[in-house]
């Protein structure tokens, strides 16, 4: 059956959209951020198929592309570095309020991934916001297997220590 | 964090969702870059080159018909593009004439000329 790339990419937006508004919220704890990288991350998409590329794998394809929006996020002179502030004592739900769309364990989940340092962030993110297995992850974000398991373990420990 | 305690994190993590107004208005927006391929985006490199090609070679053939129906025109049957005119060349002529009943002049015009070649 033949499908459009119209069609191939209304239909990746309407089942990964959520997954990406997630992962992008899970590590920038910000969520009209997260909307704005997550539109980004399917507008690449886009562009992508218009340009006459196929994709194979949808799933990890937009993670990617989400994991690389994220980065340039970060990079951008006005973007302040999460990882700067943290180290510096910021606290992200202390300053950014409430998300009244969620409930207030959501927000001490979220919280909690977004305080995580990397790389452990990502990998926790990544295996939490979208039940993602390790070798998913790994297809991801360009890792072997193990060392995606040994960072979602220690990540683990990290985030049980931050929830005593 | 135990088993019970990490399904909760889970759970409490998957309402993390973008309200359906959010999720319609970017749908909307996105829907809309597409529509702009449609209208006029670059194509890639090779489609272009693949349509000018069809194009080229759809004329290649329109041309050489043609040029086969005019050599045709003429042919006699012991030519060998009689069995074009029989086949191509008159039904086309028949067709392009408007009026019904010069239509059937036309069709009787080429079976006399018919029986004439052929039994000479």
């Amino acid at each position: 059956m033949n499908v459009s790339i119209e069609e191939q990419f209304m239909s990746a937006y309407d089942r990964y959209a959520d997954p990406i508004f997630r992962f992008c919220y899970a590590q920038i704890g910000q969520r009209d951020v997260a909307l704005d990288l997550m539109q980004e991350t399917f507008s690449r998409v886009w562009k992508y198929l218009a340009d006459g590329h196929l994709i194979d794998e949808m799933r990890p394809f937009t993670y990617r592309t989400a994991r690389n929006a994220l980065i340039d996020y970060t990079r951008r002179p006005s973007a302040q570095s999460l990882d700067a502030l943290l180290a510096s004592g910021f606290d992200i739900a202390d300053n950014y309020g409430i998300d009244p769309h969620i409930s207030a364990q959501a927000t001490e989940a979220i919280r909690h991934i977004s305080n995580l340092e990397e790389p452990y962030r990502e990998v926790v993110a990544l295996r939490f916001v979208d039940d993602l297995m390790p070798r998913e992850i790994a297809k991801i974000i360009g890792e072997n297997e193990n060392t995606v398991s040994v960072r979602i373990t220690r990540g683990m420990q990290k985030l049980r220590e931050s929830m005593k | 964090m135990n088993e019970l305690q990490t399904e909760q994190f889970t759970q409490s993590l998957n309402e993390v969702a973008m309200t359906p107004q959010e999720r319609r208005t970017r749908r909307h927006m996105l829907h809309a870059l597409t529509l702009t391929r449609t209208q006029s985006s670059p194509a890639s490199f090779w489609a272009v080159v693949r349509s000018h090609l069809v194009v080229t070679a759809l004329s290649g053939v329109l041309i050489f018909i043609g040029a086969l129906g005019y050599s045709a025109h003429d042919a006699k049957p012991s030519d060998m593009l009689y069995g074009f005119r029989l086949a191509v060349n008159d039904p086309l002529q028949v067709a392009l004439t408007r009026d019904e009943g010069a239509r059937l002049q036309v069709r009787l015009d080429q079976i006399n000329r018919q029986l004439s070649e052929e039994t000479l």
